[in-house]
C-alpha cells in the first residue's frame, strides 16, 4: 500500500482509530494485522518471505542468548548465512549470473548462470537489515532476545516503516511495543503535522521534478549540458524529498499512535565536509554500517591502507545495497573515494586555510556547502543514470555544457544581439518540450525548488515544524492550508512510486 | 524510384495538463448549456466533424453543413483531440443521469478509433473529463478529482509512454509489432505493399473481435442509451479505403464487415446505425496524395455526410 493513496488514508483513519480504542494487550496484535494488509497490498504472497526472515531470527536471538559462546557464534553465522542468502537470491542473483555470463564470455569459457528474474520483494533490504541488526545486538549482549514472536514480527514489520525505514536498533524499537501509548493531542497533532510535510515533500517537491529527472536520463544525448546539470539538480532534490518526505510520513504516523521512529535526515545538502554528509544522510543505514560493518573490519583503528581499504568496502556495499548494478557501486566508490580525499587533505587544508579568509562566515560555510552538494551531485548522477557509460557522459556534459551556456550567456549580455530570457530558458526548457509527461510548467519545478529550499533553511536554524507551531494561530494554520492544498493540487497524477521501494 | 516521404509518426506528445486550473472543465459547462436550450442536436465527435483544409473555398464544415439542412435546430457540437468512443459514452451517461432529452446525439465512429495507437493512446484517454461525467455526483467530483487523482482514487490507471508504445500491433489476427515500433516506420510515396502493410497495422484494427475496448464502450453507450430513451444516432465515418485498396482488394470488404459488427451493436438496442464507411472514393477526402488517408473529408464529402444524416434521421416524411 502506498502511502500516497486514499486506501493508506482510510487504512491509517482506522489503524489509529482501533489503536486507541484496544485495550493495550491486544494492540500489538492489532498493529501485527495491519502491518501484514499493508504488506500485503503489494505482492500478498511475498509475506511468507518475510514471515521466514522473522522465524529464523526470532530462534537464532533465542539460542545466540542461551548458547555457550562457541554455539552463539555459531548460531550468528548461521542467522546470518540464511537471512542474507534470501537477501541474495531476491536482490542479486540476476546481477551476479549476469556477470559471471559477461566474465565467462570474455575469458572465451563455456559457462552460463541462468538468470532467476525474481521480483524484488519489496523493502527487503529495510527489513533485513533491520532484522540482521537485531541478532547483532543480541549477539553483543546490547538486547535480550525477544520471546514474544508477536511482538518480535512486529519490531521486523511495523507498517510506517516496513518498506523503507526508517532502519530501527531493536534498543529504540522492541520496548516501545510493550509500552502503554495513551492518546495524547499534543503527540497526535504533532505526528499528524511531520505526516504533511511528508505529503508535501513527496508529492509537491519530488514528483514535480521526477518527470524533468527522467526524461534527461533517459535521454542525455538530446540536452544540452546545463540540462543536464538542472535535470541532476532536480535529482538530488527529488531523491531527498522522495525519501526525506516517505520517512516523514513513517515517523508522523508512528508518533500518533506514540511510537518515536528515529531521524533518518539532518538537513543533508547543508553538510560542510563528506563525513558531515553522512551524519546527515540516510542515518539509519549509515550507522548500521558504521556499527556492523565499518567498525568491525577495524573502523579507524587501523593503518592507513588498511583504513583506505575499509572505507571503500564499507561504501561499495552501501552503494550495492541500493540496487544490483554497477552505477550503484560506483556511488558508494566515488562517495568512498569523497571520504579518503577529505580525511587525507585535512590537515594541508588547515595549513592553507590559515593564508586565506576565514571560512567560518556565512559566505565561508555556504561556498563549503555549495562544494559539498558539487561532488554529492556527481555522485548521484552515476546513482540514477541507467549505465555507467551514461553516468560518464552526463557528468562530463553537464560540466562542460553548462561552462559553455555560462559563457555563452555573458558574452549575450555584452554582445550586439543583446540579452533575451528565452534564450537563456531555452536550453533549460528542452526536456518539457516535447513534453512526455503530464505536467511540464517549469513554474512548478521552481516552486518545488523555492519550497524545498525555504523549508531546509527555516528547518536547519529553527527546525522547521517547530518553527511553524511558535508562529500564531493565524500564520501556523496559514502555512499548514497552503501545504495540505498544495499536496491536493500541485501534485502529479501519474503514480510515482516512492524510489526507495524498489531498494 | 520510391522515397520516403519522412512521415515518422513520432510526434507522441503527452496532453497537456494545467494544475492550477485543474477545476476547471469547460467542455461540461459547454454541454449543461446545450442541455438548457429547446431543440438540440448534440454532435460529438473529433476533428473530421470540425476540420476544413485551409485552401478550399468551402470552409464549412460538416456541422454547420447540418445546421443548415436544419435552421430550425441547434446544432451543437462537442469535440476532443480524437476520436475516443469512451468518453462519447461518458458523456451519454452524464445526460442520462441529468434527466435532459436532446432531440439527438449524433455519435460519429472512425474505424481508425479502434488501433491500439488511438484507443490506448495517453494522450486520448480523457480520465478526468470520464471520471467527472461518470460520477453521481459530477459537482463534487469536478472539485475533487485532482487530489483523488493525486492519491490514487479515481479508478483511472493512466497508460505510461512506455506501456503504451510496448502494445502490440495486429494484422489480421497476428501480432506485427509494437505501437513504438510503428511509431518510428516511414512510409514510401507512391506506396507500396510493405509501407501499406505497416499503415493498415497502425491504423485499423481487422478483424474487429467483439471485446475490443471500443466495441464495449459502444455498447454502453447504446444501452445506455436505450434505457433512458435518448435519441442517439450512430454513424460509421466515411474512410478513405481505396487509396491503397489496389494493393489491399478485399480491404473494402474487411472494413465493411467491421462496420457492420459495430452497427448490430447499436441496432441491438433499437437504435440507428448509418453505414458510410465505404461510400465515398478518394476524391471527396483531404491529403488524396498522402498514402495514409484517413476520415478527414474535403467539401463535397462533408456535404454528403451532412446530406445523409439529414436525409436517414432528420428529413420530415412527405
Amino acid at each position: 500500500m502506498s502511502f500516497i493513496s486514499l486506501q493508506f488514508l482510510g487504512f491509517f483513519v482506522v489503524v489509529t482509530s482501533l489503536y486507541f480504542a484496544l485495550p493495550h494487550a491486544y494492540r500489538w496484535g492489532l498493529l501485527l494485522l495491519a502491518s501484514c494488509i499493508f504488506y500485503t497490498a503489494y505482492i500478498p504472497y511475498y509475506i511468507l518471505i518475510l514471515f521466514l526472515v522473522i522465524f529464523i531470527d526470532y530462534f537464532a536471538g533465542i539460542m545466540i542468548e542461551e548458547g555457550s559462546p562457541r554455539r552463539r557464534k555459531f548460531y550468528l553465522i548461521l542467522s546470518i548465512i540464511s537471512t542474507c542468502s534470501i537477501f541474495f537470491v531476491f536482490k542479486y542473483f540476476d546481477f551476479f549470473a549476469v556477470n559471471i555470463d559477461a566474465l565467462a564470455s570474455a575469458l572465451d569459457w563455456n559457462y552460463s548462470v541462468a538468470a532467476l528474474g525474481l521480483i524484488l520483494p519489496l523493502g527487503l533490504s529495510f527489513h533485513t537489515f533491520q532484522s540482521l541488526s537485531y541478532i547483532f545486538e543480541v549477539y553483543k549482549g546490547k538486547q535480550k532476545a525477544e520471546r514474544h514472536i508477536g511482538i518480535y514480527a512486529l519490531y521486523v514489520m511495523f507498517y510506517p516503516q516496513l518498506v523503507a525505514g526508517p532502519i530501527e536498533r531493536p534498543q529504540h524499537l522492541l520496548h516501545q511495543f510493550r509500552e502503554e501509548h495513551a492518546f495524547d493531542y499534543e503527540r497526535f497533532s504533532e505526528g499528524l503535522r511531520r505526516m504533511v510535510l511528508g505529503f508535501f515533500k513527496k508529492v509537491v517537491i519530488a514528483d514535480n521534478l521526477a518527470g524533468y529527472v527522467k526524461e534527461t536520463f533517459a535521454n542525455p544525448h538530446q540536452f544540452q549540458g546545463v540540462a543536464l546539470l538542472v535535470g541532476a539538480v532536480f535529482f538530488a532534490i527529488e531523491i531527498y524529498c522522495d525519501f526525506s518526505g516517505y520517512s516523514d510520513i513513517a515517523i508522523g504516523a508512528a508518533r500518533v499512535m506514540g511510537f518515536k521512529l528515529i531521524e533518518n535526515f539532518k538537513n543533508p545538502y547543508f553538510a560542510i565536509s563528506i563525513q558531515d554528509f553522512w551524519h546527515r544522510w540516510h542515518i539509519s543505514l549509515s550507522t548500521w554500517f558504521r556499527d556492523y560493518l565499518y567498525i568491525p573490519l577495524g573502523g579507524n583503528r587501523v593503518k592507513p591502507l588498511r583504513w583506505c581499504i575499509n572505507i571503500i568496502v564499507t561504501f561499495s556495499i552501501a552503494g550495492l545495497w541500493h540496487g544490483a548494478n554497477w552505477t550503484y557501486v560506483m556511488w558508494g566508490l566515488l562517495h568512498g573515494f569523497f571520504y579518503i580525499f577529505s580525511k587525507a587533505t585535512k590537515d594541508v587544508r588547515a595549513y592553507l586555510s590559515l593564508f586565506l579568509p576565514s571560512m567560518d562566515t556565512f559566505f565561508g560555510r555556504s561556498l563549503r556547502r555549495i562544494g559539498i552538494f558539487s561532488v554529492v551531485l556527481i555522485a548521484w548522477i552515476f546513482f540514477r543514470a541507467s549505465t555507467f557509460a551514461d553516468g560518464l557522459y552526463i557528468s562530463r556534459t553537464a560540466i562542460v555544457g553548462t561552462f559553455h551556456y555560462i559563457v555563452s550567456t555573458v558574452q549575450g549580455l555584452f554582445g550586439s544581439a543583446g540579452f533575451s530570457f528565452n534564450a537563456l530558458m531555452q536550453p533549460i526548457l528542452e526536456p518539457l518540450l516535447p513534453t512526455k509527461h503530464g505536467i511540464h510548467f517549469f513554474e512548478l519545478q521552481v516552486f518545488a525548488v523555492l519550497a524545498l529550499l525555504t523549508i531546509e533553511i527555516i528547518d536547519h536554524r529553527h527546525g522547521f515544524l517547530k518553527w511553524v507551531h511558535a508562529k500564531p494561530v493565524y500564520v501556523r494554520w496559514s502555512i499548514y492550508a497552503v501545504m495540505v492544498l498544495s499536496v491536493m493540487n500541485l501534485g502529479n497524477t501519474n503514480e510515482i512510486p516512492f524510489i526507495y521501494f524498489k531498494f | 524510384m520510391q522515397a520516403a516521404i519522412g512521415y515518422v509518426r513520432s510526434t507522441f506528445t503527452f496532453p497537456k495538463v494545467d494544475p492550477l486550473s485543474s477545476h476547471i472543465f469547460l467542455e461540461l459547462d459547454e454541454l449543461r448549456t446545450y442541455l438548457h436550450q429547446d431543440n438540440t442536436i448534440l454532435y460529438f465527435g473529433d476533428s473530421v466533424i470540425t476540420g476544413t483544409d485551409q485552401s478550399e473555398p468551402d470552409q464549412e464544415t460538416i456541422t454547420q453543413k447540418l445546421q443548415a439542412l436544419l435552421p430550425s435546430m441547434h446544432v451543437d457540437f462537442m469535440t476532443h483531440e480524437a476520436q475516443e468512443m469512451k468518453i462519447y459514452d461518458a458523456y451519454v451517461t452524464y445526460i442520462a443521469h441529468s434527466g435532459a432529452h436532446p432531440a439527438a446525439i449524433i455519435i460519429p465512429l472512425n474505424l481508425r478509433s479502434f488501433n491500439p495507437q488511438w484507443d490506448k493512446n495517453p494522450r486520448y484517454q480523457f480520465l478526468r473529463e470520464k471520471f467527472i461525467l461518470t460520477s453521481q455526483f459530477p459537482l463534487l467530483a469536478e472539485y475533487f478529482y485532482r487530489p483523488l487523482a493525486i492519491f490514487q482514487a479515481t479508478g483511472n490507471n493512466p497508460i505510461s509512454l512506455d506501456d503504451y508504445l510496448a502494445l502490440p500491433e495486429y494484422h489480421g489476427n497476428g501480432e506485427v509489432g509494437t505501437v513504438g515500433q510503428y511509431m518510428q516506420f516511414s512510409y514510401t510515396q507512391p506506396p507500396d505493399k510493405k509501407s501499406i502493410d505497416q499503415f493498415l497495422s497502425s491504423e485499423f484494427v481487422y478483424p474487429l473481435k467483439p471485446d475490443n475496448a471500443i466495441l464495449l464502450a459502444l455498447a454502453h453507450l447504446a444501452k445506455t442509451a436505450h434505457d433512458n430513451h435518448l435519441n442517439v444516432i450512430v454513424y460509421v465515418s466515411p474512410a478513405n479505403y481505396q487509396l491503397v485498396g489496389k494493393y489491399m482488394p478485399d480491404l473494402g470488404a474487411s472494413i465493411k464487415t467491421d462496420a457492420q459488427m459495430a452497427c448490430n451493436i447499436v441496432k441491438a438496442q433499437n437504435l440507428p446505425c448509418l453505414d458510410l464507411s465505404t461510400s465515398l472514393d478518394p476524391s471527396y477526402f483531404q491529403y488524396v496524395g498522402s498514402p495514409y488517408g484517413d476520415e478527414h473529408m474535403e467539401a463535397r464529402g462533408r456535404a454528403f455526410v451532412a446530406q445523409s444524416l439529414y436525409k436517414n434521421f432528420f428529413k420530415p416524411s412527405p
